[in-house]
């Protein structure tokens, strides 16, 4: 008995060693010789560059996984061996990038890849990068991207016109972004408060989206300003202002604090105008 | 002895066991030692039949990316009891261009699925194996409408003329898209049998129009001569869709036809001999020039549009001042057409007559002037397009900066540079930009400068002002490189 259990113990450590050296033993001198990111915008391509190191005097196709390559709008990260990428549909997929869905070929010395990356949401992400041979993992390595977030501020002016006995205020506002990243559905407020009564005398909602490095303008028709506020000296002037949908319209003795407010996440900015401008005010502030 | 050791082995309990290691093992290794691209084609197979649309979609170009190698599989998943698999496995290998996929398709052309036949067609289109034409041709018969519609589709990629009568026999159907996918299947394959009913077609008020740019496309002296012939027909819609078709053939024996045309009862007809008179060469149309220019007295606004369309295009000097008394007509199309055809005629002595007309209330003939006094390319415009740039309507602001860059008068730079100091409108200080970069010269340079490194300007203007900065460099040192070659070899 002993002897069989002697000889069905050699036999398994056999087979396990046989299967170690299978699996560890008989893959391609492959490594990552270096990884670089460019920081990427929060909805933006990003594309990490892998330089991979072939030693070996043939060339071998070596399978890549980049795990937490990419996250969505509700933070859970994707590692490209479960995102479906092809590097030959014209649309979003450019040419440069490999394709997951088949082996990258290594020619013998240093062969740079890249792949591409994508975040919903600004932060640092740690990408683990594998290669493997078949099935053996030859290497793997790590980089921090970062995904920084936008900058948003507000900008207001106004131009003045007199139309018959009234002075007609046309209210230009941008949402500019100074950062990386584009933001989307940027809420954006208009309240306007008589100062005479206290009273909030408009309000007016609408979502915007600024590229990085970009500004939108607040106003929705080419040539027309955002809001109008018509100070009235005598009998209104009748005007419907279409299409201006922010319309003010008061009397000689109101005075109007025209704020505007955007929210992205947790960024809040804003820009105030007092009109007509008194000594205080008459231009815009942040 | 050794048998009996075996016996003795396998016998025992943890012999026993140790086969099932083996199995085990064996079993693994199998997994380990599976093609991974064998492994990823399956799992996008398995994925063409998941419920998220973005995922089954994801799958299919996946699969196309992996091309050849996964072909057996998608052969096999036509088979899938999922009839979106099967739909999906079609349209991926017909995407492929697989031909040992044909026989597999023709098979699933009487799937139950009316997705997995019209993906099943158009696949075999895409393969372009002929022996999918008569299967396809009974498919034509189907009793849904996308069936037929996607397999007339195929038919005509196929390009087989055995298809022409069957593809005919359905232009009687009731089916507007099925009829006028027939009409352009039968020009793919271009048999003449398709030209009689095509030619039936020009009587159709929706889909003559169709049959004529098709008919214009066969450029054959039987259809010419068919063509000329309908040109007398009772049915003014015939009429006027064999003049458009003849503008397909350019040829200069037509202008003696339209000419007659001009003189039809019909505005339409009338109004398709005038447009298609402008598409000959000036000499070939000289003919044509006075009776057009007559044709600007017509009683329609629409007859009076094309002749003057024409004239610009044949370049009618003759034509300038029936034209210039057009610019004040009441109807604004026409005074349109007017500015346009003084454009392309060209000739200066329109120039004053058109900045007479820059007060004109609608930004549309404000902006044709512009377009018009930059065809003409007469200097005397440069003041008018600058004031233009204070324009009410963002689209003649826009078209002046455009103007003057062409126009590359230096006297234009400041006031661009002022413009830009007000301008709100993105696209308009794009163009004032790229008017600036036409221009050149220290100031515009400067002010580029200063806009290609404000972080609040708009990202298109930023962009813009940068290229053309880049570009000035590299024109800078290529002039360089070639003045210091020029003077070695001096």
């Amino acid at each position: 008995m002993k002897k069989d259990f002697l000889i069905t113990l050699s036999f398994a450590i056999l087979i396990l060693a046989l299967g170690f050296f299978w699996y560890y033993g008989t893959g391609a001198d492959v490594h990552i010789a270096d990884m670089t990111a460019p920081p990427v915008g929060v909805g933006s391509r990003g594309q990490l560059e892998i330089m991979l190191q072939n030693n070996g005097s043939e060339p071998v196709d070596v399978w890549l996984e980049v795990e937490n390559a990419f996250v969505d709008e509700n933070g859970e990260s994707y590692s490209t061996s479960r995102m479906i990428i092809s590097n030959e549909s014209e649309s979003l997929w450019s040419a440069e990038l490999v394709s997951l869905q088949k082996p990258v070929k290594l020619l013998p010395g240093n062969n740079t890849v890249s792949v591409m990356l994508g975040y919903k949401l600004p932060g640092e992400y740690e990408v683990e990068v594998k290669v493997s041979e078949d099935s053996r993992p030859l290497d793997k390595a790590s980089l921090v991207v970062e995904v920084p977030p936008p900058e948003l501020l507000l900008e207001l002016e106004y131009e003045k016109e007199r139309m018959g006995s009234s002075d007609v205020y046309g209210i230009y506002g941008y949402l500019i972004n100074h950062g990386l990243s584009s933001a989307r559905d940027v809420s954006t407020n208009l309240t306007v408060i008589n100062e005479r009564t206290g009273k909030t005398a408009f309000t007016s909602s609408r979502t915007y989206y600024v590229r990085d490095n970009d500004k939108s303008a607040l106003w929705a028709w080419s040539d027309y300003p955002y809001a109008i506020v018509e100070i009235g000296n005598g009998k209104p002037s009748g005007e419907s202002y279409m299409p201006v949908q922010n319309v003010v319209i008061g009397g000689s003795e109101d005075r109007f604090r025209i704020n505007v407010t955007s929210t992205w996440q947790d960024q809040v900015v804003s820009a105030e105008l007092l009109l007509p401008p008194g000594e205080e005010a008459g231009d815009a502030y942040d | 002895m050794r048998m009996i050791k075996r016996y003795e082995l396998l016998s025992c309990g943890k012999a026993k066991l140790l086969v099932l290691f083996i199995l085990l093992a064996g079993t693994c290794a199998g997994c380990l030692g599976q093609d991974p691209l064998e492994a990823r084609v399956e799992k996008l197979v398995r994925g063409l039949g998941d419920e998220d649309p973005s995922i089954s979609c994801a799958s299919v170009e996946g699969l196309v990316d992996i091309g050849e190698p996964a072909v057996d599989s998608l052969i096999k998943a036509l088979k899938d009891d999922d009839p979106q698999v099967r739909s999906l496995a079609a349209h991926a290998l017909g995407e492929i261009r697989a031909q040992k996929a044909a026989p597999p398709l023709l098979e699933i052309l009487d799937d139950p699925s009316l997705e997995v036949r019209m993906n099943a067609s158009y696949s075999l289109g895409l393969i372009g194996d002929t022996k999918a034409v008569e299967p396809l041709i009974k498919l034509l018969e189907d009793e849904d409408e996308k069936v037929v519609r996607y397999t007339v589709i195929a038919l005509g990629r196929l390009g087989d003329p055995r298809a022409v009568e069957p593809l005919a026999e359905i232009l009687d159907s009731d089916k507007d898209d099925v009829r006028r996918e027939v009409m352009y299947s039968l020009a793919e394959i271009g048999d003449p049998r398709a030209v009689d009913p095509l030619l039936d077609l020009l009587a159709d008020e929706k889909l003559g129009p169709s049959a004529a740019t098709i008919l214009g496309s066969f450029k054959s002296e039987q259809v010419f001569g068919e063509l000329t012939a309908l040109l007398d027909s009772r049915n003014p819609t015939t009429r006027t869709n064999a003049v458009a078709a003849l503008r397909g053939y350019r040829n200069p024996e037509t202008v003696p036809f339209l000419l007659e045309m001009l003189d039809d009862r019909v505005p339409e007809v009338r109004r398709g001999a005038a447009y298609c008179l402008g598409h000959f060469e000036p000499e070939e149309a000289a003919p044509a020039e006075q009776p057009l220019i007559n044709a600007l007295g017509d009683k329609e606004p629409e007859v009076q549009e094309a002749a003057a369309c024409s004239l610009g295009r044949i370049g009618s000097k003759e034509a300038v001042p029936p034209l210039e008394e057009l610019l004040q007509d009441k109807n604004q199309n026409l005074r349109v057409a007017a500015v346009k055809a003084l454009g392309d005629i060209g000739d200066p002595g329109a120039v004053d007559s058109l900045i007479s007309l820059l007060e004109d209330e609608a930004w549309l003939v404000r902006s044709e002037i512009v377009h018009s006094l930059v065809e003409i390319g007469d200097l005397r415009a440069i003041d008018p397009l600058i004031s233009l740039l204070g324009d009410e309507s963002y689209r003649v602001r826009r078209s002046a900066a455009v103007g003057l860059g062409k126009l590359g008068d230096e006297r234009a730079v400041s006031p661009l540079l002022m413009a830009l100091e007000t301008e709100r409108e993105r696209d308009v200080r794009v163009a004032e930009v790229r008017a600036l970069g036409e221009l050149g010269g220290p100031e515009a340079v400067e002010g580029l400068r200063r806009i290609s490194t404000d972080m609040d300007e708009y990202r298109n203007v930023r962009t813009a002002a940068e290229e053309i900065l880049e570009k000035i460099e590299d024109d800078g040192e290529a002039n360089a490189s070639s003045l210091s070659s020029s003077s070695s070899s001096l």
